[in-house]
């Protein structure tokens, strides 16, 4: 047996016989598989019921009764954002997201219905899911385990009886590592074939599924393998396990639980939104009296002037179509602009937060791991802009059947075969790359995260004294 | 500790003048104590950065309404301005009704823009609680409101799933570990330089001076929390009800007080001061993190909320329904409000605005159980989150400060019930008109107006004081279990 | 087996170890008197590897030390004054993961029988060591050093704290090994054990080597009366 395995041998069975390790390792665990089974519960029956709701909304669209299209357009329908798979380990931000808008005309709409709004108070302390539990409770039983592994052994004299031997430190050190990572993947373990078993039986989430799920492993082993290695380096840097502890501790409370709220409050004044009803305010006065009578009548003019007649009854066509599709088309520029300008707000202050985590890994991790679920806002706004294309194709189709079809003074119908003209809404997420690309910094903030503490630790060890 | 050594028990005769001289030897020795300097000036700095964090919210809100308000007044005087000129002749009235202001189905359905505000207390500086999550104002209007967006404010949904850092945090999160960085080795330090022999023969019993020592850190803490805030709330300008910051600042001492005991507790528990720090970490994840988590877990568990998307669901299907049943609608309609008798159903203008009418009505009267569901649902969550609140603390003192400060779902609920009477209101006001075909339309000044009845005085005493007992209760309960082990504790 | 040349170590300016050169051959137990501060820790932790000495050399067998401190350490064993084990974990659990760290995995039968050569009675073996009393720590040690064929045994006030017989006892166990061919350097403030035990004496005063001792002298003069006049001397003697 090589020496690497005698001490990891001897590490395991040293803290399974330290009652409070097996005890944080028992309670970790379970904690972890019961967030995992509520979470897979809760998410599929999310799932399922907005896309029923979706269906419903679709066959409810197409069961239309023969009726003018513009009417038809005013009735439109709802899309509902299809719960991503991956959000089972990671509900990321959709809880505090709209989950459904309206395609209507006129009006691009917000997305309603927050989750969060339907939520307690508690609802602001921590949310126990597999994410949140991964990313900030498992650094607290690294550092539980990993505390005492040199500093303890220095604090009891067997750190100089290990060295006499000949053990290298960096040997001993590995041995520890080994131990600890052994104890973090038991406790995972049961959380992730949990979550593997709801990927696997729920709904069909894409073929990327398996290596964005392989990914977000990968990334919340590179972040917890950072405070594993970090805890080593202070372990072996302090000369008691007290002081070992408290330092430890301190930069846990920091890293996830205070400054990520310093980041979002100064990130919310380095680069301040707008206040919804100030926005609301702008958006209306760019759109000004686009949806006036006044400038119908202008258009109508135009129509006659362009066909050479006087009366509107002479046209070929009805220019209440034309009419209405400009004004769409007016609008688009404006809602683009406005809604846009929301988003790349958020996305300034997501870089802002991205480029924090190179100090607070925990919002760095954080990052990724919504990216990769699904559940950040690179999906919500490519989902806010599907939605807003389709609705655009719908007018396009409603309006060209006015502008065909309608006469003024007639009391026009279309047929309901047009409504199956509408293609059904099929959204599909962002492609990997793009959205990796989106959380760059964040991923680049973690591979530092680890590469530093990693350097750290082994310097640390290197010359670790008894 | 099992080895209660003789000395525990002949304590030497206190001297009476013991206490002032410990008292005046660890105030030295506190401002001599780098280390609690530090904490306390950590103290200040975060309790500063959450009250500029808080106050900055609370103007927020109170600048959006402003600007809401604003903006509406604008828009009716505009509205009333071109109406007043169409009806005067000044002015050729715009070709469709929806776009007249001298008309009430234009006025009542397309320009009127009223906003219902629910004005943020004060002490949202203090507590934002879910006054980010909740809609603080909501645009209503005499028709269908299901249309009527409902105004989330347009922050970053990480810094609503991060969380506020506001004194309400520094409190319930930072302050307890801010008081274990203090007092976790409170008994350890004496043990460990062995100067507790030679104290406890100077008539310093071990009890007495963990107490007084932690004591008096919990006691700069609490001053510097209490000072920093009011003294900050006064500079910034923000109007707090003297009575109603004395509670909040009650339930942050009684809080702090807890934590107070619960270090005590465990420092006359413990061995020494790793294992002291240990278990004071793991006592404050299980009480801000786990406990909480379980019980919102529990909650949603026990008591699921219907989904929202059968809502929009049942609002479209009654919509469906209300569209093929118009003319029947609006018999039913007629039958209910007799004041309407004499409306000329014959004519198609009329039948189909009093129709729109009786439609709406309808879609409100389908969708009002499916509501009803969610909003029972949510106070049985309430309510078992109420029952469960003394299993942490924290619970309970958040649910307490965030209805101290009208941030939470009762304020919401008292807000909701206030726009619903309010569109009752403006309905009373308008669908007579439009029903009977009368669309000429000059009582600009005349509609109701929004009007917030703040909630009745006291309508939150019953929760903060059970909150206070709790806390007070447990404190009192911690501190005497850890005078009784500290009279056992090992000496040599 | 040892050779220490020239070797110094100062912290902040004060000479810990001023120019020590001794040696130890095979089957010698050497002793390194002084009083405290002496600089007889130092000296032992300089050729553990434990302390980086400012100058000189340290050689262990045919290896540099300084040079190759993971090459002589698989020479040597230490004893400190306090043997520090694994509480939650037998002495024989002790004795199995130090040798099996050291590469040698030897059957339960043959470490019990270490442990009794060492002075562990077999009822002892499998107690935790958290049980143990310092004496029987220091058997662990002397088992451990047993169990790894070390050829240099070095020793830190390994009999302070101990009873007279435990200390009797634990000198029989040093001179066995010496016999056998081990080299012992034993740093001591313990005149009679010094007597009883050591082949040669160094006596150690603000790190230098004041005075050495050998065989018959150590046992015919008064070492007492010759240790306290080394002190002396060294003490009004310009350093």
């Amino acid at each position: 047996m090589s020496t690497l395995a005698v001490i990891l041998r001897h590490e395991l069975t040293s803290q399974w016989r330290d009652g409070r390790a097996r005890a944080i390792v028992v309670i970790a665990l379970l904690l972890l598989a019961v967030a995992a089974a509520v979470s897979v519960q809760q998410h599929a029956q999310m799932a399922e019921e907005r896309h029923h709701a979706h269906e419903a909304e679709w066959q409810r669209w197409l069961d239309q009764p023969a009726r003018n299209p513009h009417s038809a357009a005013h009735y439109g329908f709802y899309v509902f954002k299809p719960a991503p798979a991956l959000g089972l380990l990671d509900p990321g931000l959709d809880p505090y997201l709209g989950i459904s808008t309206w395609l209507e005309a006129h009006w691009m709409n917000d997305f309603i219905h927050r989750p969060a709004q339907d939520q307690g108070v508690l609802s602001r302390f921590p949310a126990l899911n597999p994410a949140q539990l991964v990313q900030t409770v498992l650094p607290l039983l690294l550092i539980f385990l990993g505390f005492a592994s040199l500093s303890g052994e220095r604090a009891q004299g067997t750190l100089g009886q290990l060295l006499s031997l000949g053990v290298a430190p960096t040997r001993l050190a590995l041995g520890k590592l080994l131990g600890t990572s052994f104890w973090l993947l038991l406790t995972l373990l049961p959380a992730l074939l949990i979550a593997a078993l709801g990927l696997a039986l729920g709904p069909d989430g894409g073929e990327e599924v398996p290596l964005r799920f392989a990914l977000w492993l990968v990334f919340h082993l590179l972040y917890l393998g950072g405070w594993a290695v970090l805890v080593l380096g202070v372990s072996a840097r302090l000369q008691t396990p007290r002081g070992a502890l408290t330092t430890l501790l301190t930069i846990w409370l920091l890293v996830c639980w205070i400054l990520p709220r310093i980041a979002t409050e100064v990130a919310a004044v380095v680069q301040p939104l707008p206040s919804t009803a100030e926005w609301r305010i702008d958006l209306q006065a760019s759109l000004g009296e686009s949806h006036s009578s006044e400038r119908a009548l202008r258009v109508r003019e135009r129509v006659l002037a362009e066909y050479g007649v006087e009366r509107t009854e002479d046209l070929p066509i009805d220019w209440r179509g034309i009419s209405l599709q400009e004004e769409e088309e007016a609008n688009y520029p404006i809602f683009d602009q406005h809604f846009g300008a929301l988003f790349d707000g958020y996305r300034s202050q997501e870089r802002l937060l991205q480029q924090a985590g190179f100090l607070i890994p925990a919002l760095a991790v954080q990052s990724v791991s919504q990216a990769l679920a699904g559940t950040d806002l690179t999906h919500h706004r490519a989902f806010v802009f599907a939605a807003e294309a389709h609705r655009r194709v719908i007018q396009e189709l409603m309006n060209h059947n006015v502008t065909l079809y309608d006469r003024e003074g007639t009391d026009y119908r279309a047929d309901p075969e047009l409504w199956a003209t509408v293609p059904e809404f099929a959204y599909r997420p962002p492609g990997l790359l793009g959205v990796l690309a989106e959380v760059r910094w964040a991923m680049l903030a973690l591979l530092l995260w680890a590469g530093v503490t990693a350097t750290f630790a082994y310097l640390q060890v290197r010359s670790a004294r008894p | 500790m099992p080895t209660a050594t003789a000395l525990t028990k002949t304590t030497a005769p206190v001297n009476r003048s013991t206490g002032g001289v410990v008292l005046r030897f660890e105030c030295r020795h506190l401002l001599r104590d780098r280390a609690f300097l530090g904490l306390a000036g950590v103290l200040l700095l975060f309790t500063i950065l959450a009250l500029v964090a808080g106050v900055r919210w609370y103007h927020f809100q109170h600048h959006a309404g402003v600007a809401t308000l604003a903006d509406d007044r604008a828009r009716q005087q505009d509205a009333e301005r071109r109406g007043r000129e169409i009806l005067a002749g000044e002015r050729s009235p715009p070709r469709g009704w929806w776009s007249n202001p001298a008309d009430v189905r234009g006025y009542a359905y397309y320009l009127l823009q009223v906003h219902a505000i629910k004005p943020p207390e004060p002490l949202t500086a203090l507590t934002v609680g879910l006054s980010d999550v909740l809609p603080y104002y909501q645009r209503v209007g005499p028709g269908p409101q299901g249309k009527f967006q409902t105004a989330y404010e347009a922050e970053h949904p990480r810094r609503l799933l991060i969380g506020r850092f506001d004194a309400s945090f520094v409190v319930l999160f930072v302050l307890p570990l801010l008081l274990i960085a203090a007092g976790f080795n409170a008994l350890a330090a004496e043990q460990e330089t062995g100067r507790l022999p030679s104290l406890t023969l100077h008539g310093v019993s071990p009890q007495r001076l963990v107490l007084l020592r932690l004591l008096l850190r919990a006691g700069v803490l609490a001053l510097l929390l209490v000072g920093t805030i009011s003294v900050g709330l006064l500079v910034a300008g923000v109007p707090v009800s003297p009575g109603a910051l004395a509670v909040w600042l009650a339930l942050a001492l009684a809080y702090l007080g807890l934590w107070t005991a619960l270090v005590l507790a465990v420092v006359s528990v413990s061995g020494n001061a790793a294992s002291a720090s240990l278990w004071l970490a793991g006592i404050w994840l299980l009480l801000l993190v786990i406990v909480p988590g379980l019980v919102n877990l529990g909650a949603n568990q026990l008591h699921p909320l219907p989904s929202r998307a059968e809502f929009i669901l049942a609002q479209r299907q009654a919509t469906d329904e209300a569209d093929q049943r118009r003319a029947e609608l609006l018999g039913r309609f007629l039958h209910d409000h007799p004041e309407l008798s004499g409306v000329d159903t014959e004519d198609p203008v009329i039948f189909r605005f009093a129709a729109n009418i009786a439609a709406d009505e309808y879609v409100e009267s389908e969708v009002r159980p499916v509501q009803q569901r969610f909003d029972e649902r949510l106070l049985a969550q309430q309510r078992l989150i109420d029952r469960w609140q003394w299993t942490s603390p924290a619970i309970a003192t958040q649910l307490a400060m965030t209805d101290l400060a009208g941030a939470g779902h009762s304020r919401h609920r008292a807000f909701l019930a206030q726009v619903d009477d309010y569109v009752a209101d403006l309905r009373a006001f308008f669908y007579p008109r439009i029903a009977r075909g009368e669309y000429r339309f000059d009582a600009y000044q005349d509609w109701p107006r929004w009007n917030w009845q703040p909630e009745p005085d006291g309508s939150t005493t019953k929760r903060w004081l059970a909150c206070l007992a709790l806390l007070l209760g447990l404190t009192a309960f911690g501190i005497a279990f850890a005078m009784r082990r500290l009279r056992h504790v090992r000496i040599v | 087996m040892l050779k220490l040349e020239h070797l110094q170590k100062s912290y902040g300016g004060r000479p810990s170890v001023a120019d020590l050169s001794l040696g130890v051959a095979p089957g010698e137990v050497y002793a390194l008197l002084g009083p405290n501060g002496a600089g007889k820790t130092t000296t032992i932790h300089c050729i553990l590897g434990f302390v980086d000495p400012d100058g000189g050399r340290i050689q262990v067998g045919d290896v540099d030390a300084l040079a190759d401190r993971e090459a002589a350490r698989q020479l040597l064993a230490y004893i400190p004054e306090q043997v520090s084990l694994y509480e939650s974990f037998s002495g024989l659990e002790n004795l199995r993961y130090f040798s099996e760290l050291c590469g040698r995995r030897l059957a339960d039968a043959k470490l019990a029988e270490l442990l009794e050569r060492a002075g562990l009675p077999a009822a002892d073996h499998t107690r935790w060591v958290a049980e143990y009393s310092k004496g029987m720590r220091q058997k662990v040690g002397i088992a451990v050093a047993l169990a790894r064929q070390a050829r240099l045994l070095l020793l830190d006030e390994p009999t302070s704290g101990l009873d007279p017989s435990a200390a009797n006892e634990f000198g029989r166990l040093l001179r066995e090994l010496a016999a056998g061919g081990v080299a012992v350097l034993m740093a001591t403030h313990d005149l009679f054990r010094a007597r009883q035990d050591a082949s040669r004496v160094g006596i150690l005063r603000s790190g230098r080597l004041v005075r050495e001792l050998e065989g018959p002298e150590i046992r015919e003069q008064d070492l007492e009366a010759a240790y306290l006049r080394a002190i002396e001397e060294s003490a009004s003697s310009p350093a």
